[in-house]
């Protein structure tokens, strides 16, 4: 394709080409695995205790290893002031009598 | 690897590095930084070459993308979280710099280029640069021809508006 910007581009393209690095078969090496950093170490040691110690925490216990609660009789209401007991705080005169 | 693609490589990295220069923006230390990361690419089988195109077109499409992510990943250090996160993950890569010494005519057509929107820059370069073929060209930037033409059209005319000797004044 012959225009008058080829002659710049081939200009620039050999300037660019002095500056280019050199080949090297390394280029195509596959990379070793690089080591774990020693920040990257250690932020992965402290998630390992957390994890560790959020699976090895105490476990609260079921409901049926609850002992009973509110476990009494039924029975009707109102009926311990119908036969008040001898030890009643109140007096007589205050005594709720319900017809 | 074989060595057919091994012997391409080699022979097309003096155009694959000033291809990288240009889709780095003239930025030679990052272009070098981007070839690498695309050898990378091939050597650990991460892209594969079909050939259902030239091998050319197809490893500059390579290098182009590879330049994208580098712009990407550079953008998120930059940002505010990809600062605070590198303070716990710091990895240093220094790459050497290398200042290309340009003489002034081939440093007039980078200035001018940059100034070009970045697709006419591209058709621009890889038509005259890499004497590929504006098809060849709209493979690599993943454009219809028709498209790449148009790049190709407007860019000349103004990067030749560009290059024009400013007028004195008196």
């Amino acid at each position: 394709m012959s225009d008058d910007l080829k002659p710049l581009f081939d200009h620039l393209r050999e300037s660019e080409r002095e500056a280019a690095p050199a080949w090297h078969p390394r280029y195509l090496r596959t990379p070793a695995p690089r080591p774990l950093s020693v920040p990257k170490l250690a932020f992965t040691a402290v998630l390992a205790c957390a994890a560790a110690l959020w699976l090895l925490r105490p476990v609260p216990p079921g409901v049926a290893d609850l002992p009973p609660l509110l476990d009494s009789e039924p029975r009707e209401l109102f009926a311990s002031l119908d036969a008040p007991s001898s030890d009643f705080l109140l007096p007589a005169h205050l005594t709720i009598h319900i017809p | 690897m074989d060595s057919a693609i091994a012997a391409s490589l080699e022979s097309l990295h003096p155009d694959a590095f000033g291809w990288a220069v240009h889709c780095c923006g003239g930025d030679a230390a990052r272009a070098e930084e981007v070839l690498q990361n695309a050898y990378l690419k091939i050597a650990a089988d991460r892209v594969r070459f079909d050939g259902r195109s030239a091998f050319k077109t197809w490893w500059f499409g390579v290098i182009r993308y590879t330049a994208l992510e580098e712009q990407r990943r550079a953008r998120f250090r930059e940002s505010l979280l990809g600062k605070l996160l590198s303070t716990f993950t710091e990895e240093h890569h220094p790459s050497p710099a290398r200042q290309i010494e340009r003489d002034e005519r081939a440093r007039e057509l980078r200035a001018a280029l940059e100034k070009l929107p970045a697709r006419q820059a591209e058709t621009l370069h890889l038509v005259f640069y890499q004497d590929l073929s504006l098809s060849e060209a709209a493979e690599v930037m993943r454009v219809s021809v028709g498209s790449a033409r148009q790049h190709y059209e407007r860019g000349k005319a103004r990067l030749r508006e560009l290059l024009q000797p400013a007028p004195d004044h008196e």
